[in-house]
């Protein structure tokens, strides 16, 4: 009791617990401060690891549209209507948010085929950045596929025009959207 | 006779003056020390992470430049040459793939300003011999739209480039019109101080 003045005990209650609320309310939004500091500090390190791609610049720009053309082959190669073991790998390693997305795209793909055509061969005849930023970007691809029954009877050649968007996470470029350029 | 001092009432006794005890149910002492103490300590942790946190922002922010804005990872000739290709052939290829089959002659003109080299020679002879016959004979007005243009590499004085293009054309052949989609691969060139177009192919 000595580490308090007398005071302290003969002041009114209620202020003595206003004291403590004040206290602990501090306390908290120290902690609570001390935590976003540390997300804050996470997204300098983002910031960081982001600089240092930037000194890397033809690797990122090669890593970028080398993602893009292996998710525009991945997305237009189709075999017995279903999705090709290509496609879950991409699926896997796209942004969780567009993984839903991606595959009901590639099931609408696989339908419109046609009747008959369960075979989609893709492959990519050129690509271009469109743009680029530490973390996302933007790819132009002209890609073909050849579309066949898988009989090897009348396949025929089908070109596509497609913009691959990408966002950097995981030490990786990943695909965040993939659309039809009509 | 008494004592006076047996008849006068004892004085009430007092205690001690030393310590006056909390009242029953108060907080104990060492509470509000220690959560003085905690709060100071949190703050002080506070302090030198945000601290750090900010010399090393500075750093960073000094190294990188503006980091998170769009970036040029070229150097500055580079980034400069691909954004100007970029944004002359944005201009030149609609304009390259547009024609009127009463402006043929405006077409051609405008065409060899566009285009430089081999590939102007090839092209002029390209319109002079089969486009604008053609398009006089069927009264072809075609009007080309740009929907997407990638960079497939840069250098200083060349720039390649992915267009993506529609091209809309009416004609005798096609009156209700028609759309053609269109994948370029353009090679643009610096002469003198414009870009111009010194190819373009098909993918």
């Amino acid at each position: 009791m000595g580490a308090f003045p007398r005071s302290w005990w003969r002041a009114p209650a209620a202020l003595r617990a206003g004291f403590a609320i004040a206290a602990a309310g501090l306390a908290v939004g120290g902690i609570l401060l001390s935590l976003s500091i540390g997300h804050y500090d996470d997204a300098i390190d983002q910031h960081r690891r982001a600089a240092q791609r930037v000194e890397q610049p033809d690797e990122l720009r090669a890593d970028a549209i080398d993602a893009a053309d292996r998710a525009a082959v991945a997305f237009l190669t189709v075999s017995g209507g279903t999705s090709s073991p290509h496609l879950e790998a991409l699926l896997s390693e796209s942004t969780p948010g567009s993984r839903n997305r991606l595959r009901r795209q590639a099931a609408s793909f696989a339908q419109a085929l046609g009747p008959g055509k369960a075979v989609s061969a893709g492959s990519v005849s050129a690509a271009g950045l469109v743009s680029l930023s530490p973390n996302e970007a933007v790819v132009a691809v002209a890609a073909k596929a050849t579309v066949g029954t898988g009989r090897g009877s009348g396949d025929e050649r089908r070109d596509y025009r497609l913009t691959v968007s990408l966002r950097w996470s995981g030490n990786q470029w990943r695909v965040f959207d993939l659309a039809f350029v009509v | 006779m008494t004592e006076p001092s047996a008849r006068r009432p004892r004085p009430y006794p007092t205690p001690a003056p030393a310590e006056v005890d909390p009242p029953r149910g108060a907080a104990p002492g060492w509470l509000l020390p220690a959560l003085a103490a905690f709060v100071l300590a949190v703050l002080a942790v506070v302090d030198v992470r945000l601290a750090l946190v900010r010399a090393d922002r500075r750093h960073e922010a000094h190294r990188a430049g503006a980091v998170g804005a769009p970036l040029d990872p070229q150097p500055p000739d580079i980034a400069a040459a691909q954004r100007a290709a970029t944004a002359s052939a944005a201009q030149r290829i609609p304009a390259l793939l547009s024609y009127d089959y009463r402006h043929l002659d405006d077409y051609l003109a405008q065409a060899q300003t566009s285009t430089t080299g081999e590939y102007r020679a090839r092209l002029t002879r390209l319109i002079r011999t089969v486009v604008a016959p053609a398009a006089a004979r069927q009264r072809v007005t075609t009007k080309a739209e740009l929907k997407a243009v990638g960079v497939i590499s840069a250098h200083a004085d060349q720039v390649q480039l992915l267009v993506f293009v529609d091209q809309s054309t009416t004609s005798t052949a096609a009156r209700t019109g028609r759309v053609d989609v269109g994948r370029e691969r353009v090679t643009m060139v610096r002469t003198g101080g414009s870009w111009l177009v010194a190819d373009l192919t098909a993918v």
